[in-house]
């Protein structure tokens, strides 16, 4: 079997898998909404398509139930009520899971959910066919009654729907295969009218034929040819023989022009006329003409221009290629830079003009190709509504979760990381963070907990929350617990925020059930140790009674930001635009590197970091003439940065930095400027935190003086 | 009146662009001559743009030439059924 190809249909199905789910778990605005519905058929007509190529039969077999199902719902004959929903989503994870067992034969889908499931659908199946049959102009299955005959002379008529192509089928790809089983004898093409008119979609498809076929076979096996285009196509299959009596039993069936039609296309193929068609058949030229016009199926022409509702379009491509690409751009990019320096050195005007409109094109080169290797974190995030609802019923909570900045992006390869420790997360607010409905009732709140996942960026970062309304933390019991477990002395005197990280130690999370985020086996020290790899922070708030916010903080690397370059002892670094507030003069009597690290900034207190000091870096007495300081602000906290010399703003490609460097926190990563030069990229938050360290450090120290001395003096009295 | 060379690849996804581009030319110009004989791979979206041109160019009473149509879509054509649609009261007869 073609392992690529097999690949291409695993990565289908489970797109369309995950479309499916998306479309039951908001059955609401399913339930009427046609599109929506015909884009949930078509989840499984397309997997069940893509199967059949790979000789798939089992998984063929299950979704062919499960289509028909979804077929009866499309026509109106059924509701998608919650119970239906919760079938569906059980064969939605069976055909999951015979999916995944194509890659991993450690998986075994199990015959006996496969058996229940498909005694589910019959029930709707059997539900229909009590109700009144909807006579519509689909597809007419004749094979029951005629697939242990062969004959040997056939009519057929293929009435293909207006989106055949769009759909990547080909008409003349089911008559070239029906050459293999026999040959065409005749073919008649009828063309739709509305081909001549201005209204022609080139997109569209208006051919439909009559065809007269020679071929030992059954009505069953034609019919497996057009299998896949039933849905949308009326097709016709008769021996020649009996094509007089099959027609007439389809006058009810069809609408009566294209009964007409057929009529007359397959008189013209050599089926005997009606006794009263006799005479006006020799004078009629209606089937005269090969190329036969007709108008098409009715109500084929409404589907027209409407787009598939839930239907993206994607290229898959290979990280691999994508990343081999990036970095070629990137050499693009030093490149052309040298390249303008060449021309501007020769000073030609027509080179310059040149160079700058290539520098420009490069630019948006560059941008483009980052940009694909973006990703939302809506692919992670749209996952979850199936876990609340499962985990919600499971625990009998009625919750609801409410997901904004979807559209967020941010590296692909973070987004496949963070799908677990984000998971755990969210288990772990609807676990405990929500409480049940009799407690939410007493506390009088509304019955059901919401959980919010949000994302936005700031300050050159990602922020993700993970909030909820129910009891919140406490904090008296997160730290009589740590000092149970001897993870901080009874003595400590710890800030709220350190109290609340006491969640993440190892070892905490196996404690009873004391705070919303405990339990579950599997501890938040896991969550954290996975943020930590990431290179992220995760930051707990949370109230009493009101709620709990979990928030991650994770850099953006390989991402596009703006910077602003600043030079700090001959060397250049990059701080991100969005966290640089304003730039100042370092006022005369604090350039001297001294004590005096604040700065009154209009009233304000503004601690002070020295770059050069505070990276080692060897200073020259000229730098510090004209430093400068540039005002960054991060968790609301601002600090002043003292370098010593801006240079202005910088389209700033992130590459990450080595393994061996991963550990250096107030470095982000790195960047090349357009001369070549490498430039660090410094991680804002990190730098303010150390700065807010620092000075607490100072303060205490201080204060601890201050309280000595004052201890001294009342000692000496 | 007109010459135009299409691109070796005639299928759904160039069959749009395509359809702009003959529209516009027919449009503007006085006549069209199609040279098909760069084709390579054609599906039913091209045949039918064809048969939208040809109809055009009669409801616009425009000279119309298809030259050269490569064996691949003669063949393509005739599976079809189309030969005497497209072909038949053509100037230039198929190649293939």
């Amino acid at each position: 079997m073609d392992d690529e190809g097999l690949q291409a249909f695993i990565d289908e199905a489970n797109e369309l898998l995950q479309q499916m789910e998306h479309i039951l778990l908001d059955a609401e605005n399913a339930q009427g909404n046609s599109e929506l519905l015909n884009a949930l058929f078509r989840t499984m007509h397309t997997i069940k398509g893509s199967a059949g190529l790979f000789a798939l039969d089992d998984v063929v077999k299950f979704t062919h139930e499960v289509e028909n199902v979804l077929d009866l719902l499309r026509n109106g004959s059924i509701q998608l009520n919650e119970a239906l929903v919760s079938v569906m989503l059980r064969c939605r994870d069976y055909v999951q899971s015979m999916v995944d067992a194509l890659s991993n034969a450690a998986i075994i889908p199990s015959p006996e959910a496969r058996a229940t499931l498909l005694a589910d659908l019959q029930q709707y199946q059997v539900a229909k066919t009590m109700a009144t049959p909807t006579v519509q102009a689909k597809a007419l299955d004749v094979a029951p009654l005629l697939s242990v005959e062969t004959a040997s002379s056939w009519l057929i008529f293929l009435g293909f729907g207006p989106d055949l192509l769009r759909h990547g089928l080909d008409p003349a790809s089911f008559l070239r295969f029906l050459t293999r089983q026999g040959q065409i004898e005749q073919v008649l093409p009828l063309i739709d009218t509305r081909l001549s008119t201005s209204d022609f979609d080139p997109e569209q498809n208006y051919l439909q034929f009559a065809l007269r076929f020679a071929g030992d076979t059954t009505a069953a096996a034609l019919q497996d040819v057009f299998e896949f285009v039933r849905e949308d196509s009326l097709i016709l299959i008769t021996p020649l023989a009996e094509a007089r009596d099959f027609l007439q039993q389809q006058t009810e069936q069809i609408p009566h022009e294209i009964w007409e039609k057929i009529n007359a296309a397959w008189v013209e193929l050599g089926l005997a006329p009606l006794p009263s068609e006799k005479i006006a058949a020799v004078d009629s030229p209606v089937v005269a003409h090969p190329a036969l016009e007709t108008s098409s199926l009715a109500g084929g022409a409404k589907k027209v221009k409407t787009e598939k509702a839930g239907e993206a379009t994607f290229l898959r491509v290979e990280t691999e290629k994508l990343d081999s690409l990036i970095n070629l751009v990137g050499e693009l990019v030093i490149s052309g830079a040298a390249g303008n320096l060449l021309a501007s050195q020769n000073g030609a005007m027509a080179l310059q003009e040149w160079s700058l409109s290539m520098s420009n094109l490069i630019e948006q080169i560059r941008a483009g190709v980052l940009s694909m290797r973006m990703a939302q974190i809506g692919e992670v995030f749209q996952r979850f509504p199936r876990v609340v609802r499962d985990v919600a019923k499971e625990l009998d909570k009625d919750i609801h979760l409410e997901i904004t900045g979807a559209e967020t992006e941010l590296d692909k390869s973070m987004i496949e990381k963070l799908s677990d420790p984000l998971m755990h997360i969210v288990r772990n607010a609807i676990d405990h963070g929500i409480e049940s409905k009799d407690a939410r009732i007493k506390a009088g709140k509304p019955i059901h907990g919401t959980v919010y996942l949000n994302a936005y960026h700031e300050s050159g970062s990602v922020m993700i929350e993970v909030s909820d309304d129910g009891a919140g933390l406490r904090r008296d019991k997160i730290l009589a617990k740590a000092v149970e477990r001897g993870l901080v002395s009874a003595e400590a005197q710890l800030s709220e925020q350190e109290i609340y990280s006491l969640i993440f130690e190892p070892g905490f999370s196996t404690a009873e059930q004391v705070t919303n985020l405990s339990g579950r086996g599997v501890g938040m020290d896991v969550v954290k140790r996975s943020i930590d790899a990431l290179r992220g922070h995760v930051m707990v708030d949370s109230d009493v009674g009101v709620g709990t916010v979990l928030r991650i903080r994770l850099p953006l690397t390989l991402a596009i930001i703006d910077g602003f370059l600043v030079r700090s002892s001959n060397a250049t670094y990059v701080v991100p635009l969005e966290s640089v507030i304003e730039c100042i003069e370092l006022p005369d009597e604090l350039k001297i590197d001294g004590s005096l690290d604040h700065l009154n900034l209009r009233g304000e207190i503004l601690p002070l970091l020295r770059l050069s000091h505070f990276l080692e870096l060897e200073s020259s007495d000229q730098a510090i003439e004209r430093a400068n300081v540039v005002v960054i602000r991060a968790n609301e906290r601002k600090v002043g940065l003292v370098v010593d010399a801006l240079l202005g703003e910088f389209q700033t490609v992130i590459k990450p930095l080595g393994t061996l460097f991963q550990h250096l926190k107030a470095i982000g990563g790195s960047t090349i400027l357009g001369n070549g030069q490498v430039a660090l990229i410094l991680d804002v938050s990190e730098l303010v935190q150390h700065v807010t360290l620092r000075d607490a450090e100072i303060f205490s120290f201080n204060h601890e003086l201050a309280t000595r001395s004052a201890m001294h003096s009342h000692l000496a009295f | 009146m007109t010459e135009l060379i299409l691109d070796d690849e005639q299928t759904i996804y160039q069959v749009r662009d395509t359809y702009l581009q003959l529209k516009s030319i027919m449009n503007e110009s006085k006549g069209l001559s199609l040279s098909l004989s760069q084709i390579q791979e054609c599906d039913c979206t091209f045949v039918q743009l064809l048969l939208w041109v040809k109809h055009e160019a009669e409801r616009q009473q425009l000279p119309l030439q298809l030259l050269q149509p490569p064996t691949a879509l003669v063949e393509l054509v005739s599976l079809l059924g189309l030969s005497d649609a497209l072909f038949a009261s053509n100037q230039e007869m198929p190649n293939g």
